[in-house]
């Protein structure tokens, strides 16, 4: 949209203003706490560009470049990326939770019940908690899917797919304890199937598996105090520090996976002599000849 | 790129057989070469920042418009003595839950999961060919045998389900006589704090265990074996057979389990649930 030139009276005062406030801007920007918090200037060139990816705590674990093929909505589709928010919601909203939940089985109900009654917000509380639970096990299973048919389990990929298989079945587990603390009929139904599965396992441990689900013979008020801890203290923790895993390995494996070279077949990537790499032709041998392995796929 | 044409004739002399001009002028505030590189990269800052930025924005808008219009479910008070009919695990649960009406509970339950996660972890060693990472589906072949994979494991389960519901299975299990009252050693458990054995009617091993394993690998074998003559697959698309086979047993069951099982874990149509029958 162009702009209406500026009519001659204003422009002088306009320019002034801008000039201004330009100066107020680099005064604010020089000044001492200013600099103590960003350690560098305002990344519009490709220098500073870099230098915030690497010197700030919060985006430090991510590459100064990514693939261009990252960024391919139809790529990843953000599933990782919608599943980790996800999380990072469910910990906020699940901390103001506490704050209203008493997980004894005499108040449970009642707790749950006054979210919806005496509670400012609180109904919208408990609904962005259970529907994000339901949105994270959905799509943590979706990108399962989405790294299993773009061949993103392959080496150097694989042991962040066992991770991230790992955090599939903490995620069930999370999900299930949460669905537990409402203490209603659905809880009843879930903790008699949930401990039923567990009983089936066999020899003895069956035994053992349910106790130490139901915490008591019956499902009861050992169940959810163990629930309760399991939810907001033990899998938490185990999914943040498997999700810290899956988040360095994807740098250290050399970010998300991509189409092995500038995406024509028969091409194949090898160190410059400048240093770096450049893409060669590999001259028809025979069409069953294999590629060599690029040497970006070994592991480092 | 821009080329220097003061050239110092001390470092770099002039080549008499070549000409020298300038080739373009480019706007810039970096050093071109190799921009992109071979991987055609972005700089993160502003790229990825503002994509991630914009994800987080919608999924907090849909996330609370999802939230401000429906409520999350509450039912009456925990009480396991008066239990819901039928009684529905959460959503994700529900084709252990499935599985567990058509085999032995320690099959269903414990043992099925246990090798799937373990062949999901194991998936990694087995295909280490990484000529066809990051390309949706390797080959079209792999669409192919997803596509086929799909309708074969739909079919079978649906088939299957029903099978199960009908009288055939039970009557098929008294044709054999006589199993009803041989007894067989299955397991073991702590009794009075003793090891006991578990004793279970040879009927009882045949319905829970014998029928349900031959069913499923001879299931998977047949896939294999349709896979292997109709695409000639390598190791790749084998593992597409088989994982399109778990997600879309995974999520199969679940619809069978969430909207065709009423009272007493029945099939019956959707239309024809009892009330609270859906687990949200």
């Amino acid at each position: 949209m162009m702009l209406p030139p500026i009519p001659g009276p204003l422009r002088a005062p306009l320019d002034r203003a801008i000039e201004v406030n330009k100066a107020a801007l680099d005064l604010i920007r020089q000044s001492p706490p200013w600099k103590s918090v960003f350690r560098n200037p305002y990344p519009n060139t490709d220098e500073n560009r870099a230098l915030i990816m690497f010197n700030s705590f919060f985006l430090h674990i991510m590459p100064v470049k990514v693939k261009r093929n990252t960024l391919k909505w139809n790529y990843t589709f953000g599933m990782g990326l919608l599943t980790f928010y996800l999380f990072v919601l469910l910990t906020i909203t699940g901390v103001f939770l506490m704050f209203l939940y008493v997980p004894s089985a005499e108040r449970a109900y009642q707790d749950m019940q006054r979210l919806g009654t005496n509670v400012a917000y609180g109904q919208l509380l408990r609904n962005s908690h259970r529907w994000a639970a339901h949105l994270m096990v959905l799509f943590v299973f979706l990108h399962m899917c989405r790294v299993f048919y773009t061949g993103g389990y392959k080496p150097p990929r694989d042991f962040n797919w066992v991770v991230g298989v790992i955090l599939f079945v903490l995620t069930l587990l999370l999900s299930f304890t949460g669905y537990i603390m409402t203490w209603d009929q659905l809880a009843a139904s879930a903790i008699t199937v949930g401990a039923n599965i567990g009983a089936a396992s066999p020899m003895y441990i069956g035994g053992l598996m349910k106790a130490f689900i139901l915490g008591a013979d019956d499902p009861g008020p050992p169940t959810l105090i163990r629930v309760y801890a399991f939810h907001v203290i033990l899998l938490p923790f185990a999914v943040f520090t498997m999700v810290g895993v899956h988040f360095w390995r994807i740098r250290k494996d050399g970010g998300l996976s991509a189409p092995a070279i500038g995406r024509k077949a028969r091409q194949v990537i090898v160190p410059s002599t400048r240093g770096g790499f450049s893409v060669k032709d590999i001259p028809p041998v025979s069409p069953e000849a294999p590629l060599p392995v690029p040497p970006e796929e070994v592991r480092r | 790129m821009a080329k220097e044409e003061t050239v110092v004739q001390d470092i770099n002399p002039k080549d008499p057989n070549k000409t020298y001009g300038l080739m373009e002028l480019m706007k810039g505030r970096a050093p071109l070469v190799d921009k992109g590189g071979p991987e055609e990269s972005l700089f993160s800052w502003p790229h990825l920042m503002l994509w991630i930025t914009v994800v987080f924005l919608g999924l907090l808008v849909i996330l609370v418009g999802i939230s401000w219009v429906f409520d999350a479910p509450l039912r009456e008070p925990f009480d396991v003595d008066v239990p819901e009919n039928p009684a529905k695990a959460p959503w994700y649960f529900l084709n252990l839950q499935e599985l567990l009406l058509h085999m032995d509970k320690s099959l269903a339950g414990v043992l099925v999961p246990t090798v799937v996660l373990g062949a999901l972890m194991a998936l990694p060693y087995i295909d280490r060919n990484t000529r066809d990472t990051g390309i949706w589906y390797g080959t079209k072949k792999g669409v192919q045998i997803t596509l086929f994979t799909t309708v074969y494991t739909m079919a079978w389960i649906t088939a299957g389900v029903i099978f199960d519901e009908t009288n055939i299975y039970g009557g098929f299990l008294r044709l054999l006589p006589g199993l009803q009252d041989i007894t067989v050693p299955t397991g073991i458990h702590l009794a009075d704090g003793r090891l006991a054995l578990y004793n279970v009617s040879l009927a009882t091993v045949v319905a829970g265990w014998l029928l349900p394993v031959v069913i499923m690998v001879g299931l998977i074998g047949l896939l294999m074996a349709i896979v292997e003559v109709r695409w000639k697959p390598n190791i790749r698309e084998r593992a597409i057979a088989l994982f399109t086979g778990f997600a879309v047993a995974y999520l199969y069951l679940i619809i069978i389990s969430m909207f065709f099982r009423g009272l007493g874990m029945h099939l019956t149509w959707p239309w024809d649930l009892p009330p609270n029958a859906i687990p949200f």
